[in-house]
């Protein structure tokens, strides 16, 4: 029962932020620009004199959301640069944090403590 | 100790299964999809372990408490709200899991961009997150090696035991 209640905080929270994430989505409050807006992408991508090419439809293909097969929908050996990449990123953030907290652990423990 | 090595087990596991799922064109999107819901469920265990630590410093945070707690607080609080939100963005722009559900949503770029975003997000801190447990990580990971050393020294043991027998 505990865990339940538990669960159901956890998820009621992770509700409350989607609906906020929305709200401010509705109030264009997102940092995304009005390039990816709903309204101009589909503008954008079949304008009132029918579809532009070269914007989101390269020469002699469909336009993206008529489009058969997606860049990511297939497995592929190559696209384990992606991973290695996020384990680079996240590699270096860490190695940057561990460097500082040692540094200030280092100079905390060098310098002399007050006489009380 | 065994409570270390589950949540030890768990977070790596974790840990994998983010590496994996920020690769979609590795994976696919259809395993990328999936183990994205998957990550969301190990999360919500993930914080039920950490409940106990999770009330106390929250109800310490504007009392008695250290900064670093407070820093790890904030911090975990961004990650949840970054991971919530690239769960829910690539929930509404699913392409596979959803319709293999029965349910399909309207394109949405923004919803494309925010999912990207957060993601970035998502890494960024969790690189803090990691830093910040750094040491009990380099612990753990220098347990099972000191603990390999003393098992392999007792398999050859009875070997050498044998060896002096005959």
């Amino acid at each position: 029962m505990k865990i339940i209640g538990r669960i159901l905080i956890i998820l009621g929270v992770a509700w409350l932020i989607v609906m906020g994430m929305n709200w401010l989505r509705t109030e264009n409050v997102l940092p995304t620009d009005q390039f990816a807006t709903t309204e101009g992408f589909r503008e954008r991508e079949r304008p009132r004199g029918g579809i532009r090419e070269g914007i989101f439809s390269a020469e002699g293909r469909p336009p993206f959301g008529e489009r058969d097969g997606h860049p990511g929908e297939t497995p592929s050996l190559a696209g384990a640069t992606e991973m290695v990449g996020t384990l680079a990123k996240l590699g270096i953030i860490t190695m940057i944090v561990v460097a500082i907290d040692l540094i200030l652990k280092f100079f905390n423990r060098r310098r002399p403590k007050p006489a009380t | 100790m065994k409570q270390n090595w589950r949540n030890f087990l768990i977070d790596g596991a974790m840990f994998i299964a983010f590496l994996v799922a920020t690769a979609p064109r590795f994976s696919g999107l259809t395993i990328h999809e999936w183990l994205g819901l998957a990550l969301a469920a190990t999360i919500i265990t993930h914080l039920l372990l950490h409940w106990n630590w999770i009330v106390t410093v929250g109800k310490r945070f504007f009392a008695k408490t250290t900064w670093r707690s407070r820093l790890n607080y904030l911090l975990n609080a961004i990650l949840f709200i970054a991971f919530t939100v690239t769960v829910a963005t690539g929930i509404f722009i699913s392409r596979e899991a959803l319709p293999m559900l029965g349910l399909t949503m309207t394109r949405d770029r923004a919803l494309e961009v925010l999912h990207h975003q957060a993601s970035d997000l998502t890494v960024l801190v969790l690189g803090l997150h990691i830093a910040i447990h750094w040491s009990w990580i380099a612990g753990m990971i220098r347990r099972i090696f000191s603990r390999r050393k003393p098992q392999a020294r007792a398999t050859m043991t009875p070997a050498r035991l044998e060896e002096v027998n005959q």
